[in-house]
């Protein structure tokens, strides 16, 4: 007998009510990186959805640092910080997710470092934040202030606790008999792990590198504190984008939001198909 | 050449002992079945034999070449696993392919031998398939063929049928014999049911609780079985056991059921078998199929017993009798006239009854 009706309008109304709630600061950034100064600073009674006069002047300023419409300079301007978020992160999420994996297979598989597990999760029970000064201190030292590796290598760190966990739950559930199956055919562990192993996880590890690159995407008190003037990622910029003059520039911040909001959009539905866990491991019985 | 032999083979995992002692000599090109309960560790055996586990103790030789520090991809066996262990990241020709792949076997000979396993296991139009698409019955034809295509000496095959549906199981036990004759290899097939041992192999291992339990032809166990375990294992109907008194001596044995009765022994092979008894009380035994219904007062010996429950299983009608605190069941031909409420002998079949010690459960005085 198929449902009533009404039971899935009650449901779609529901989601459509959440996504709209959720979307809602989205769109409202999105309007505001188009409005001319004159809109984004104006007064409660004033303020309107869409913008009367569509500009491009929030863009140019954040890529100029100057633009027509204001009479305000900003002597830094975002192309460098993009392309910092871009390498730390990216790199970052290499770090973490070659390293998890590789270490989440060898737990998972050889029951090496029966404690690791708890160790690696323990890098976790405590906020990042708790050992940054000691990090400060250490990157201080070998120099790692304010470079690209610097923060890259930080991230890997901080990430690779999600890394590894996920990923050993993703080997955890490759059935052994797969493996053993092509041990037996005469492969060697390693050509096991790489022909047969990782083809059967790659869903997984797309899903892997997705998460953990929106984690140092969109990180900011680590780069605040360990970046100065070159590295100087989104999220710092971005706090940067205030006057004397001015107070806070919400438009450019709006612009350059929405900027920052592209590359884990693109990501995610690069690897959509990927995100869909209904893929099985395995031809096995049922 | 590739014979297997197994000598004081054991595994301990933690408190538990999967294989106990384990001494099995199995010759080349023979088709071996290691029949048992689930958790009897004829699986941990077949993985020993394989590699993937390593014994606690003892040996395995192939050919008289101890496997002790040959991992599992430099033993050149074939296996099938219970679950197919399907690379489903791949089409079935990828699978099929797989281990003359990592052999490094010359591509033009790869075709070729993947053809001819399609061919063999019918799985043609199915060659550039996703495995995810396949059904059950197909991918088990996968898992066979990808270990077979590499022509092991040894096959080792773990219940490959159990998870298929009756009709294709039958084609797939032919299929099987068929394959075995065209490769000529030596085969180990774990199973859990009887009548798949008993009509494939050579020689059927019977194993329980880690321990082997017989060793022998079909015909040895299911006729010769050397304990309770193995009578009761083979065959179905499984056989009647029934718990009794040894009386009497020498030249005039008989048998006391307790409220069911007595009977006298006149089965001179039974008699001379009951000479070696340690004990009074045994274990007396006979198969549903050879036991004789006749009319309750004729003088043959056996036990007069109520037919409580007729019960028809297509080609044969199986007939429950009771008699005080015991029961037995009786094979016969379909549509068998007998009426529920009516009293009968069970005829003791004339060379064909077993005895075993009650407490040990050990055959008694079998050659």
């Amino acid at each position: 007998m198929p449902k009533p009706i009404h039971s899935y309008i009650w449901r779609y109304a529901l989601i459509l009510v959440a996504v709209g709630l959720a979307l809602l600061p989205v769109a409202w950034m999105a309007t505001m990186a188009f409005k001319p100064h004159t809109e984004w600073a104006t007064s409660a009674a004033d303020l309107h959805w869409w913008p009367h006069e569509e500009t491009w002047a929030n863009f140019e300023f954040i890529f100029t640092g100057q633009t027509d419409a204001v009479n305000i300079t900003h002597e830094r301007t975002a192309g460098k910080p993009i392309l910092a978020s871009l390498v730390t992160a990216l790199l970052g999420t290499l770090i973490a997710v070659v390293a998890g994996t590789f270490g989440a297979y060898a737990v998972s598989r050889f029951k090496v470092g029966a404690n690791l597990p708890i160790g690696v999760l323990q890098l976790r029970l405590f906020p990042p934040m708790a050992v940054m000064i000691p990090v400060m201190i250490m990157w201080v030292f070998i120099g790692a202030m304010d470079t690209w590796w610097g923060l890259s290598l930080i991230y890997g760190i901080v990430t690779l606790p999600f890394a590894f966990w996920l990923m050993k739950t993703f080997f955890d559930e490759v059935p052994r008999e797969i493996e053993e199956a092509a041990l037996v055919e005469g492969c060697s562990w390693f050509r096991v792990f790489w022909k047969v192993t990782l083809p059967m996880v790659k869903a997984a590890i797309a899903s892997t590198a997705l998460f953990v690159f929106i984690l140092n995407w969109s990180d900011y008190v680590i780069a605040l504190l360990l970046t100065r003037k070159d590295w100087v990622t989104i999220p710092v910029y971005m706090n940067s984008l205030s006057n004397v003059m001015s107070g806070q520039m919400y438009g450019a911040k709006a612009a350059l939001g929405l900027i920052a909001a592209l590359p884990p959009v693109v990501f995610g539905i690069a690897i959509q198909k990927y995100l869909v866990r209904g893929l099985t491991f395995g031809a096995l019985k049922q | 050449m590739a014979s297997i032999e197994m000598t004081g083979l054991t595994k301990n995992f933690g408190e538990l002992t999967a294989v106990n002692d384990l001494n099995l000599k199995i010759r080349d090109k023979e088709f071996v079945a290691l029949l048992g309960p689930s958790g009897c560790g004829k699986t941990t055996t077949m993985n020993m034999i394989a590699g993937i586990e390593m014994p606690s103790a003892g040996s395995i030789l192939f050919d008289g070449r101890d496997m002790r520090t040959t991992p599992a991809n430099k033993r050149d066996v074939g296996f099938v696993f219970q679950n197919y262990a399907i690379f489903t990241h791949m089409t079935v020709r990828k699978n099929l392919e797989f281990g003359l792949r990592v052999r490094g076997v010359e591509k033009s000979e790869i075709q070729r031998r993947v053809q001819n396993m399609a061919d063999l296991m019918r799985l043609n139009d199915r060659l550039d398939w996703r495995t995810a698409k396949l059904s059950v019955n197909e991918l088990q034809k996968v898992a066979i063929g990808r270990s077979a295509v590499t022509e092991p000496e040894i096959f080792l095959l773990d219940e490959p049928l159990s998870n298929l549906d009756a009709a294709f199981r039958a084609f797939m036990r032919t299929e099987l014999k068929h394959l075995q004759h065209e490769f000529q290899q030596t085969m180990v097939y774990v199973t859990h049911d009887q009548i798949e041992a008993m009509s494939l192999a050579d020689r059927i291992a019977v194993m329980d609780l880690g321990l082997l339990q017989q060793y022998g032809t079909p015909n040895e166990v299911y006729n010769k079985p050397r304990n309770i375990f193995v009578a009761n294992f083979m065959g179905s109907p499984s056989m009647n056991l029934l718990p009794c008194r040894l009386t009497g001596g020498d030249g005039a044995w008989g048998l006391d059921f307790g409220n069911a009765g007595t009977s006298a022994i006149e089965d001179g092979e039974l008699a001379r078998r009951c000479k070696s008894a340690a004990a009074a009380e045994i274990v007396f035994g006979m198969r549903p199929e050879d036991i004789d219904i006749q009319p309750s007062e004729v003088g043959h010996p056996g036990l007069n017993m109520e037919v409580t429950f007729v019960e028809p299983i297509g080609p044969r009608t199986v007939i429950h009798l009771a008699a005080g605190d015991h029961q037995v069941k009786v094979a016969k031909d379909k549509q068998y006239p007998i009426e529920i409420g009516a009293t009968v002998k069970a005829a003791f079949p004339k060379g064909r009854c077993h005895i075993f010690d009650a407490e040990s459960g050990v055959a008694i005085g079998l050659e």
